[in-house]
């Protein structure tokens, strides 16, 4: 049965209005995880990047795999919001916040990690354009400088596509909420009256926001992929590594946007705007992503070994045959083969399909960005350079706390704003 | 906007505020003098109201700047310092390139930001009426400044789409 508006508004607001026993264990929870990631960053910081498994030849390890891989987690939001936004495909209201989210705390967590990654990380400014002592301004031939200006727009673009909407439903709680609550909701929604002008100007930022942060997006995971195709390190020269990013880290957005959509669901009880339809649709998106993946690594595996020259041969051969196939042929399996009939036979298509081909897509996509990372390092031009790199209990904590730090912005987001737009979907009804 | 010279009706729906508006329009209230408000953007078919905005040129213009702005920090700085390269380029328009494109995206993005507060939410505070009921998805619509030989006239066509609400209505956000 069809909802009226006032449903759909007591449906969207009662999370945030009402708080169950299971938000404060989440929190403290979750808290935890994060406590025990910071704690071990500050032992990084005091005792030493030492402690960390970094080290010759293998400098980039757990640390630039977590920052590749949340960069790429990032354009769920941006790119399926905006697109959907500029096609009118109206299925996308109730996901466009969820994916929103998603962008603006993946960009966070992963713009952490340079910091985490340096031995000396009080001296991150240095990467800030301003003239040094000697009158020297950072060099912005390097792709890590790129990085810096790429990040920062996309953040605060995100950041901005984000706030945007979120000022009619602050409104809207300002309206219904009493105490120190609404006195907070009353500075949120910054005088939001909901006249004509103000919704023409909201809608006019909002279409302009979509068309300008598309190509930021696409910029941003293409200069991350610069980092190492800018270098001459065996089988990261290439000049597939930008698409291959790009569509990688759609692939892994998507991916994650279906799994906070499931918790959401079923914790929020939003089953009836985060229905099969949703998932059907973000599903079949997810199908041509993993194609796409399929033939992006096909074609950069297939050249590398047309061409053969031996340095790139080794690393080639060490991920599929030697001491990595472990992990390429996981990555195989958890990126094609298993979410491939999960997704393309519509029986399978189901909510809890989708949803566990997107969690072997998750694990997949980290261990491609670990895969593209350390064998070329562990293994470069002269053996006397090669080595193996082994993480260290520091790095896998501060891995796993970023997850729980996720988990723990978005809980504590929901909380605060309505998990899924208001009023986009009451304009959506009459639509 | 906000004054006692207001006449204000509060009707269920749009399209009763569509028929309001027209009415008001047939009685002779210019368009800037029309006040509507409600929880969701009302198509602009539904409301014979003309919107216009510059926000689009303005910020075209605040991308162009700051994308000059780019170029020059990155080519400026570079050869601010007297470098010996041995005849290699010193600004090179490949690099250069990608930070004066992200920061043309980077001022469109803060001037759409910029414009946006400064035209439509904080320009609001205070300035209109509101009613509460629009958070419940009814829609406020009224004359501003309505001259005293008109006040009956509008307060009776008004009537047939709503619930009369006259002068200043109590403002929620105080």
């Amino acid at each position: 049965m069809k909802k009226t508006a006032e449903q759909i508004q007591g449906d969207l607001l009662r999370p945030v209005l009402r708080t169950s026993w299971r938000f404060p264990l989440a929190v403290a929870a979750l808290g935890i995880v994060v406590a025990a990631g910071l704690s071990a960053w500050i032992y990084q910081a005091y005792t030493g990047i030492g402690v960390a498994g970094i080290n010759r030849p293998v400098f980039w390890g757990f640390y630039i795999t977590n920052f590749v891989f949340w960069i790429g987690i990032s354009h769920a939001g941006t790119l399926i919001s905006a697109i959907l936004r500029l096609s009118n495909a109206t299925w996308r209201r109730p996901i466009t916040r969820c994916a929103e989210v998603i962008t603006v705390f993946a960009l966070m967590i992963g713009a952490m990690f340079p910091l985490i990654h340096l031995g000396r990380p009080w001296l991150f400014f240095w990467l800030v354009p301003y003239p040094s002592e000697r009158r020297l301004w950072p060099n912005y031939r390097s792709p890590l400088l790129w990085d810096f200006f790429a990040i920062n727009t996309y953040l605060i673009g995100s950041l901005t596509f984000l706030v945007l909407p979120i000022i009619p439903d602050c409104a809207l709680l300002r309206d219904k909420c009493v105490g120190w609550r609404r006195r907070v909701y009353s500075i949120l929604s910054l005088g939001w009256r909901g006249t004509q002008r103000q919704w023409h100007q909201l809608e006019t930022a909002m279409h302009i926001m979509a068309i300008v942060i598309i190509p930021v997006a696409v910029s941003v995971h293409t200069i991350v992929s610069w980092d190492f195709a800018m270098t001459l390190v065996p089988m990261w020269h290439s000049t597939i590594f930008a698409p291959y990013f790009v569509a990688g880290a759609i692939f892994s957005g998507i991916a994650a946007l279906i799994i906070a959509m499931v918790f959401l669901r079923s914790f929020l009880h939003l089953e009836e705007y985060l229905n099969l339809r949703c998932f059907d649709n973000l599903g079949k998106l997810l199908l041509v992503m993993s194609l796409l993946w399929f033939y992006f690594i096909f074609a950069e595996r297939l050249t590398t070994w047309y061409g053969n020259t031996r340095s790139e041969m080794d690393v080639l051969w060490l991920t599929q045959r030697g001491s990595y196939r472990g992990l390429f042929w996981l990555m195989v399996c958890c990126n094609f083969v298993i979410p491939f009939p999960l997704l393309a036979v519509k029986k399978l298509r189901t909510i809890l399909g989708t949803f566990l081909a997107s969690i072997t897509v998750v694990i997949g996509m980290w261990i491609e960005r670990y895969l593209i990372i350390v064998p070329s390092l562990s293994h470069k031009f002269l053996p006397y350079a090669w080595g193996n790199y082994h993480p260290t209990w520091v790095e896998i904590t501060i891995t796993i706390a970023t997850f729980s730090g996720m988990a723990l912005l978005y809980i504590l987001f929901s909380k605060i704003v309505p998990i899924i737009s208001v009023w986009e979907l009451k304009a959506g009804l009459r639509q | 906007m906000n004054s006692e010279n207001d006449i204000l009706v509060v009707c269920s729906e749009p399209d009763l505020a569509r028929q309001s508006v027209n009415a008001l329009l047939s009685a002779g209230i210019p368009n800037s003098d029309i006040i509507l408000l409600s929880s969701e953007p009302l198509e602009h078919g539904e409301v014979p109201l003309q919107q216009r905005t510059l926000m689009p040129w303005i910020v075209a213009c605040g991308a162009v700047g700051a994308g000059i702005g780019g170029f020059l920090l990155a080519s400026l700085t570079q050869e601010s310092y007297a470098i010996h390269t041995g005849g290699m380029q010193v600004v090179t328009l490949w690099a250069d390139g990608i930070i004066t494109y992200e920061l043309t995206m980077l001022g469109a993005i803060l001037t759409t930001g910029v414009v946006f507060l400064i035209t439509s939410a904080l320009r609001g505070r205070g300035q209109f009426p509101y009613a509460p009921e629009v958070s419940d998805g009814k829609v406020l619509v009224g004359a501003a400044s309505v001259p005293a030989s008109l006040r009956n006239e509008i307060i009776e066509t008004l009537k047939r789409f709503g619930e009369i609400k006259q002068g200043r209505t109590s403002d929620s956000s105080t």
